[in-house]
């Protein structure tokens, strides 16, 4: 339908008065009509299923251009009235309201809802000079300012949030409002304050007439403590907060141990907070919300001074959908699991051993962190190019490769080379504090830079030691330290090929009919990650012992180099179990237990090339293939894997090598859990051979019921 | 229509129905059962910003008393054929992924895709525990599927969603192994 010519018609008809003003003023780039005349044509003349085109007609633009009311008219139609009431009572009342429900709008903030439309619906936050009469609001308001700039700034330094949920524009928002910066002190004041107005109420009779002079946070002489305590707690868990992100943003995490004392006060204030809640419900004027669950405040009621649309003209780029802001409950959860994943961080002793970093980093991402921790953990991570802001990257470099300090001062580590070294491991770091969907992507990708750079070094350790010198063979020095960090780049690349890999199992990428394919390829690289520790040991060993001194070694020495190192043991009970599985997968399917009926589409080669593509790009492992996995598989059979007991070396394994990690309490509960494994794992293998394989009523599956990459066989009958 | 709004709690709007079946007639196919419409799916393809003919599957209905029958697959099946036909190198599915955590009781999914953000903007929630995922995930690997990558909090909500590519069997194989991978 032609836009043009009904309005030109519907015009005519319903000609404007031009002696009556339109109901909206004109300002200086706007002029408006009353279109509802026109509209109302349209709807009669439109037939079901026609649309309407026209010159300059789109969807986004007619979004755009609904109007809400506007700020000014929302406050004068009594949103944000200071006080919000003239009884004391009340207005106590519901500034604890707006308080609670400020903190669910951040908690949903956190999770992925726009500022504007959560912490920002609040009117009083909007509009900062209409606080200004009121002490305990304005200094609350301006703490919650400086907070949201504070975690925005910092989600925007790490910039690591691409697909999180945290936005970080602010479209206009008020975040750097003139006196903020004074937040903490006068919230300490108000703190005092109601501190002296509890101490009043507290005293005893013959001393309350010396207090006096104090005036009463409300009116209610029975609900005053409560009121006071109540107040007290939100305010002091707002004021160490703010002290933890500023303790926690301190260069080289000089900050971190103040930042647990804070931390520690936080969360007793939340307890506080949580225990206030039968008190305000119980004296709650007015109605409560139906559904307690969902309620976002502590009393029940709805909070004063609310609006999701307030700052619709400046959310962009779409108009705002509706949003449900967390319920209280849930939002005092969130900070007491952000408090705790903070607390892990600030309690980690900075060791410069990068070994002793990814454990530390792989086990914090098992408890899932949100991303304001997670942020704060990269940035305390990476500091000017250095690990926490103290040690040199490449000299975290040259100890991972077990090579001495004073390999800093050689020439060799000046060249272009090293520096990009430095670079990627930097990247790696940052990506491994990202969330496992992400991470794992970027890990992927992150194989091609480690394979360049190793190939980079690899041609520079032939020029150094000769053409057609293979790796063992070093003489000079520099030659001998493009070894060590050669070998180390290979074991670094392979331990990010099994993250990639082990993440896959955590974030459910692979369906149960690939799981023999993924262990198998998880198998082989553990053996090249085992292979590749062990030789950086060796050679590292090998060469402290040339410079040391020359005796003759005994016995006991010897026996000491035969023993296998407690690392590659651990690496190596994880094989077993990679191998184990496969082999019990691929007899499972060769027998016909688990019937395979083909794609239409594709074959196994196919998503086999699928799911490794960047493994194979990257060469990890060289010679790698389809056809390896299936000459190693096809033909797998029980009887030959319950012969070749994987499982049960596996157990044995993580038995002689607990007592190793007696004093790494993370990789012994690992062990633990993996020898429970292999003992499920080696009873069912039992069981389905016993029973025999084809038997139908053997039922066979497999469960991360004990660990998040290494299954449990489940076998039932029925 | 009447079909996905009768097992979709909340329908799409007509706008959406009319993007897909006006422009890709081939790519929808209906199942019926003595003249009743037990089964639908509607597709798209086209050409992707890194250049690949792509084909994604958008809705797959079946009634609720047909299911198990194998009316999705030979639904999905025949779509993609056509897509395989027409060119299209890959074709992908996106299906939510429910925590463990979340519990939610009843049955279907609504979402609304923001065309200017990368993320789904708003859903409705409604989820059958896993089940519903599991069967679904099953079918789709069945078909050759591979689960591509994980979307965390595609919807917000915190429900994740999966991402399911089938890659053709021209683009995957040949001299060297340069299909795409969508990271």
């Amino acid at each position: 339908m032609d836009l043009k010519n009904t309005e030109q018609a519907s015009m005519e008809r319903h000609a404007p008065n031009h002696s009556s003003s339109s109901s909206i003023p004109a300002t200086e780039n706007t002029v408006w009509a009353d279109a509802s005349p026109l509209l109302e044509t349209v709807c009669k003349e439109l037939r079901d299923g026609e649309l309407i085109h026209g010159d300059n007609f789109n969807l986004y633009a007619a979004m755009s251009a609904l109007e809400y009311a506007s700020v000014d008219e929302a406050i004068e139609d009594g949103l944000a009235p200071v006080p919000i009431s003239i009884d004391k009572t009340v207005d106590v009342q519901c500034i604890i309201d707006i308080v609670d429900h400020l903190l669910a709008c951040e908690a949903t903030w956190h999770k992925g809802h726009s500022l504007a439309q959560t912490v920002f619906s609040c009117a009083y936050l909007v509009r900062p000079e209409r606080t200004l009469s009121h002490a305990l609001l304005d200094s609350y308001c301006k703490v919650i300012r400086a907070t949201c700039k504070a975690v925005t700034t910092i989600v925007s330094d790490a910039r690591t949030h691409e697909e999180e949920d945290l936005f970080t524009m602010s479209y206009g928002l008020p975040l750097n409002v003139e006196g903020d910066e004074k937040c903490l002190s006068l919230l300490n004041a108000v703190e005092e304050n109601i501190s002296r107005q509890l101490r009043a109420c507290k005293a005893p009779l013959s001393k309350r007439k010396l207090l006096e002079d104090i005036e009463p946070l409300q009116t209610n002489f029975d609900l005053e403590e409560g009121y006071c305590k109540a107040l007290l707690c939100r305010l002091r868990f707002r004021k160490h907060f703010c002290h933890v992100l500023t303790c926690m943003r301190r260069p080289q995490g000089r900050g971190l141990e103040l930042a647990r004392k804070h931390i520690a006060s936080c969360i007793s204030e939340l307890g506080s907070i949580l225990n206030s809640a039968e008190f305000l419900m119980f004296n709650a004027y007015g109605t409560c919300e139906d559904g307690t669950e969902d309620r976002t405040t502590a009393s029940g009621r709805q909070a004063f001074g609310f609006d999701a649309n307030l700052n619709s003209r400046i959310s962009a780029p779409t108009p705002p959908r509706s949003i449900k802001i967390l319920s209280w409950k849930k939002a005092i959860k969130y900070f007491e699991n952000l408090l705790h994943h903070l607390d892990i961080i600030c309690s980690y002793q900075l060791d410069p051993s990068l070994d002793a970093l990814l454990r530390f980093v792989a086990q914090f991402q098992k408890a899932q962190p949100d991303l304001v921790a997670r942020v704060h953990l990269q940035l305390l991570l990476v500091q000017d190019g250095k690990l926490y802001g103290r040690y040199p990257i490449l000299a975290v470099i040259i100890r991972a490769a077990r090579l001495p300090e004073v390999i800093m001062r050689h020439d060799i580590v000046k060249n272009e080379y090293f520096v990009q070294l430095g670079q990627i491991v930097i990247n790696m770091l940052k990506i491994l504090c990202t969330n496992a969907a992400w991470q794992r992507r970027k890990l992927g990708k992150i194989l091609q830079d480690w394979r360049a750079i190793y190939l980079q070094l690899e041609l520079a350790f032939r020029k150094e030691s000769g053409e057609g010198s293979s790796i063992s063979n070093g003489e000079n020095a520099s030659a001998g330290i493009l070894k060590h960090i050669l070998i180390w780049v290979e074991e670094q690349t392979y331990w990010i090929a099994h993250r990639f890999l082990v993440l896959g199992f955590e974030l459910e990428l692979y369906s149960p009919s690939e799981y023999c394919m993924v262990y198998w390829y998880l198998s082989v690289v553990l053996i090249r990650l085992a292979e590749k520790k062990h030789l950086k040991m060796t050679v590292s060993d090998g060469s402290a012992k040339q410079k040391g001194k020359k005796r003759k070694d005994s016995p006991k020495d010897l026996a000491r180099e035969a023993r296998i190192p407690p690392a590659i043991s651990f690496l190596q009970c994880q094989i077993c179990l990679a191998e184990g599985l496969a082999l019990l997968l691929a007899a499972l399917r060769n027998e016909l237990i688990v019937l395979q009926s083909p794609s239409p589409f594709n074959s196994e080669h196919e998503r086999f090339l699928q799911h490794f593509e960047l493994l194979q790009k990257a060469c990890i492992p060289d010679l790698i293939s389809y056809p390896s996995f299936k000459e190693s598989t096809s033909y797998a059979r029980i009887s030959s894997v319950v012969m070749y007991n994987y499982f049960k070396d596996a157990q044995k394994i993580a038995k002689e090598v607990k007592s190793s990690f007696l004093n790494d309490p993370d990789r012994l509960a690992e062990l633990r859990i993996l020898e429970q494994v292999a003992e499920h794992n080696s009873v069912a293998l039992n069981v389905i051979s016993r029973v025999g394989a084809l038997d139908p009523s053997l039922k066979v599956s497999f469960e991360f019921i004990h660990h998040p990459y290494f299954a449990t066989v489940v076998v039932k009958r029925s | 229509m009447n079909l996905v709004d009768q097992e979709l709690s909340e329908p799409y709007s007509i706008f959406t129905y009319r993007y897909f079946v006006y422009l890709w007639p081939q790519l929808s196919f209906m199942a019926f059962h003595k003249g009743i419409c037990v089964g639908t799916v509607v597709c798209k393809m086209g050409d992707n910003r890194d250049s690949k003919f792509r084909g994604y599957i958008a809705m797959l209905v079946v009634i609720k008393q047909y299911r198990g029958r194998g009316i999705a697959t030979e639904l999905v099946t025949r779509s993609i054929q056509v897509m395989m036909e027409s060119g299209c190198e890959e074709v992908y599915r996106i299906l939510i992924v429910v925590p463990s955590s979340l519990y939610l009781s009843h049955c279907s999914i609504t979402h609304e895709t923001s065309q200017f953000t990368k993320k789904v903007y708003e859903m409705r929630v409604t989820l059958k525990a896993e089940g519903t995922n599991k069967g679904a995930l099953a079918l789709y690997g069945r078909l050759g599927f591979i689960r591509a990558k994980r979307l965390f909090r595609y919807y917000l909500n915190e429900v994740d969603a999966i991402r399911l590519k089938l890659a053709a069997v021209s683009a995957t194989r040949g001299a060297s192994p340069l299909f795409a991978y969508d990271g």
